[in-house]
């Protein structure tokens, strides 16, 4: 047999702690519980206690921390709309969008000419994009 | 340097729903129940924490994913490890700040692990420079200084440090089944005890 490495022997070393605490029947843990001053029925109870308090704080954490994510998207103040753009220049920006099969467009508004897009239409639509874009 | 974070690569590292499966199969029953506190309480030995608020703490850091576990071993050894490697780091915490509140303490943790918890960190394939080495060989052998008194335990931990069990182990330390059986639980419970001094 190889010698193991340092590293290996001492966590080989190691080992030997965990595996026999694994190894002990519910009467060796008893007795060890007792000579070190616990109630092994109490012991039972407040081991189940501090598992269902972790995953119960975890949770709690976990949607706490969602729910500071989702106030964050809805309280993030919408892009300033810049009044110099014209219906023309969102046209033209949807058209090379188009033109790039861009992903930040819908099938349907890849598949709209946008020369037929009503002026308010071609804005919003433009708008959306620089929302995505963000 | 050798860290557990820069090896806790996530092909490293057993999965949070692998460890949810394990607490719903090992940590649902009375046995394994007093199991834990009973480690909990072998580690804390001469500290004034309570056993559940280890063990809840230690839960809580794996499901929040401040404390990972490494594929290398099962999942109870890195339970048992992340155990006692929070006690380290209390103790250490303990030592910098003794007036700090038990509150604040239990809530404390080390941002970088320590390189001689060997069982934590994943294998790593380059080998050990010789500080490394040398730091591994200096920890085995205050191990086994820790058995002095007992060369029964000292023979068990040489055989056992080869990767030997049973009976080969048994024949190794020159034990019979029972004195070996009795060897291990010694080892088991003085290595819970152990605190290196740094």
């Amino acid at each position: 047999m190889t010698k193991p490495n340092a590293r290996k022997q001492l966590s080989n070393i190691w080992l030997v702690a965990i595996e026999d605490l694994l190894a002990m029947t519910e009467s060796e843990i008893d007795a060890e519980l007792k000579e070190l001053g616990a109630d092994p029925d109490t012991a039972a109870q407040k081991g189940k206690a501090a598992v269902d308090q972790a995953i119960a704080q975890s949770r709690a954490t976990r949607r706490a921390q969602m729910r500071g994510r989702m106030e964050a998207v809805r309280n993030a103040p919408a892009s300033p709309r810049d009044p110099a753009i014209t219906v023309e220049m969102a046209k033209q920006h949807i058209a090379q969008l188009q033109a790039a099969n861009d992903a930040r467009l819908t099938l349907a508004a890849r598949n709209r000419d946008p020369d037929q897009l009503g002026d308010e239409e071609a804005l919003e639509l433009y708008w959306q994009l620089q929302e995505l874009s963000r | 340097m050798v860290t557990e974070n820069n090896l806790m690569k996530p092909d490293n590292l057993w999965s949070p729903d692998d460890f949810q499966t394990w607490l719903a199969s090992n940590m649902a029953n009375r046995v394994d129940q007093k199991r834990w506190i009973l480690a909990a309480k072998r580690l804390l030995k001469g500290f004034l924490v309570e056993p559940e608020e280890l063990l809840r703490e230690t839960v809580l850091r794996v499901l929040e994913g401040k404390r990972k576990l490494s594929r290398k071993v099962p999942i109870d050894v890195n339970v048992y490890f992340s155990m006692r490697s929070i006690v380290s780091s209390w103790h250490k915490q303990r030592k910098r700040r003794p007036e700090m509140s038990l509150e604040d303490l239990i809530c404390s943790d080390d941002e970088d692990r320590d390189t001689l918890e060997v069982v934590l960190i994943p294998d790593d394939a380059r080998a050990p420079s010789p500080e490394e080495e040398l730091a591994y060989k200096q920890e085995r052998e205050a191990l086994l200084e820790v058995f002095s008194d007992r060369p029964d335990a000292q023979m068990v931990l040489m055989g056992r440090e080869d990767g030997l069990k049973g009976a080969a182990l048994a024949e190794a330390s020159g034990l019979d089944s029972i004195s070996l059986a009795s060897a291990l639980r010694l080892i088991s419970r003085r290595l819970a005890t152990y605190r290196r001094e740094s």
